[in-house]
């Protein structure tokens, strides 16, 4: 599988033409080397103490009740205490054609202050909606963020091979809590140790 | 809002849900606000509008058209007074006894029934006015759930009769010469009994016929009166192209909130085009949401995915709108 970085000039013009969709529209200046700025959105997804004692990460179903979703008026900001970890979406809705993915980052500036805004940071080809940011502040003091805020950024590759098979996040408009497949190794791996394992 | 409300306090607007099945839009007066919340500080010094929405349907946003044409229909009324401008015979003389007790409470009690109904029809014209076929097909579906279309309330005239005004001033207004629109409403089960209204003829049979007798001899009036309060605000026949360029967006799993014009600015799309191309891909089966998502168009759970997903683009799609409004 091959793969180039767009550059700034491709980018305008797949912008332009909607090959790459993105709404709102960036304009020129929201456009960098070959990045999109993407801005907060107003919904967030915050941790709350709960009777959960743990989550298991092969089945994160109770991760729907570790959350509270607060929405945020722009005049408002949402306080990010250090150390605290939310969830929220871009702004922006984005959809990519087929031969293109992207990857978010955290834009430097915010990542100077201590703002994380991405770890699960790969967007496939194909992919439609609004992405979920992981805002982290590893800072020692509190940040205030405001939807509308381009805390992130999102760099654009061409992909030479294709996935035409929908990610269970898309279409999605506000931020997503972990959904988990079935996994078949693990199945596997359970039955495989039950009988005594390669003994 | 700012147009039907301009006095009121349009910041402080308060949207809640409920568990009874009833859109609804009021007014609350800032000094009762007071003495309910006991805090000064907080109180708005204006009048300010509380707007209500079934919390079943608190997502689904094609039916909230409702609250854009219907309800913010009830809010041009009470600021235009058509309603209480109007003079009618009370009560009038007819062969039909009036309801108990006394007499007087008998002719308060019709004239009060009257006046709903007035003015439920005038938040109905209004509708049709601001957002064109999305008014009669969330009418439709709301009311086809709630109720039998023909049956007739104190508060509210039956569907059917409410739909055959609102059909006939889209018909009126040309809409029917547009391509897609017949079909979008011919395609809805509630819409395709619906009849103009009929002409007043012979003696009615009941105080429901009678009052609608009266609403028909009149209605000519009330539009005229509706169209000079909307003005440049009315969803026009015209306006169905902006319409059509949007379906494909969302029958392709995009929001459509924006447009692009010739030099390449972005530009608002209008809340009522939204919603009408929201109608127009609900009444479609949503095929093309269905083929984005790859699901099995025979399935039941389809069809309710896919109207999820409708309801957050279309949600996406007012909140660009409104982005690219300021």
């Amino acid at each position: 599988m091959t793969s180039s970085a767009i550059g700034r000039s491709e980018l305008l013009y797949r912008i332009a033409t909607k090959d790459i969709f993105i709404s709102p529209s960036p304009g020129k200046r929201e456009v960098g080397k070959g990045t999109v700025d993407l801005r907060l959105g107003s919904v967030f997804l915050t941790g709350k103490r709960s009777s959960v004692p743990f989550v298991d990460a092969s089945d994160p179903d109770p991760m729907k009740r570790l959350f509270n979703r607060v929405r945020i008026g722009s005049e408002y900001g949402f306080v990010l205490q250090p150390g605290q970890f939310v969830l929220a979406s871009t702004l922006e809705y984005i959809s990519l054609p087929l031969s293109v993915r992207g990857q978010i980052q955290s834009r430097s500036s915010f990542g100077r202050m201590g703002l994380v805004s991405a770890a699960a940071s790969l967007v496939g080809p194909g992919w439609k909606g609004c992405p979920t940011l992981e805002l982290k502040n590893i800072g020692e003091v509190a940040i205030v963020v405001r939807p509308g805020l381009a805390v992130s950024q999102m760099q654009f590759e061409t992909a030479s091979e294709t996935d035409t098979r929908p990610s269970r996040y898309q279409f999605s408009i506000y931020p997503h809590y972990a959904l988990q497949e079935e996994d078949g190794w693990l199945k596997a791996l359970d039955a495989d140790i039950a009988n005594g394992g390669a003994e | 809002m700012r147009k039907a409300a301009s006095s009121w306090n349009l910041s402080a607007c308060v949207l809640s849900s409920s568990f009874s099945y009833n859109y609804s839009i009021g007014v609350c007066h800032f000094a009762d606000f007071y003495s309910l919340i006991k805090a000064p500080q907080l109180a708005p010094k204006k009048d300010f509008v509380v707007v209500q929405i079934p919390r079943l349907e608190s997502q689904s946003l094609p039916l909230h058209a409702i609250l854009i044409g219907h309800e913010m229909g009830h809010l041009f009324e009470m600021h235009a007074q058509i309603s209480d401008k109007l003079s009618l015979p009370i009560p009038p003389k007819l062969g039909i006894p009036l309801p108990e007790p006394g007499a007087a409470q008998r002719r308060d009690t019709f004239v009060s029934h009257r006046a709903s109904w007035i003015r439920e029809i005038l938040a109905d014209i209004f509708s049709v006015l601001l957002i064109g076929p999305a008014a009669p097909l969330s009418i439709a579906e709301l009311a086809g759930t709630v109720q039998p279309l023909d049956e007739d309330q104190f508060t509210h005239p039956s569907p059917i009769r409410r739909l055959s005004v609102m059909v006939d001033l889209l018909r009126k207004g040309g809409f029917f010469g547009v391509d897609g629109v017949e079909r979008i409403l011919g395609e809805t089960s509630a819409l395709k009994i619906v009849k103009p209204p009929p002409p007043v003829m012979g003696e009615p049979k009941s105080w429901n016929d009678y009052i609608w007798s009266e609403i028909v001899s009149i209605l000519d009036g009330l539009v005229a009166e509706c169209v000079d309060v909307v003005g440049a605000s009315a969803f026009t026949a015209a306006d169905w192209t902006s319409v059509k360029e949007v379906v494909d967006a969302l029958e392709h799993g995009l929001p459509c909130g924006e447009g692009t014009a010739e030099g390449g600015s972005p530009y608002p799309i209008s809340p009522a085009a939204i919603l009408n191309a929201a109608w127009t891909v609900k009444c479609n089966g949503c095929v093309g949401i269905i083929d984005e998502l790859q699901l099995d168009p025979n399935a039941t759970g389809s069809l309710l995915r896919s109207n999820y997903i409708l309801d957050e683009l279309v949600l996406k799609s007012l909140e660009i709108s409104a982005i690219r409004s300021r």
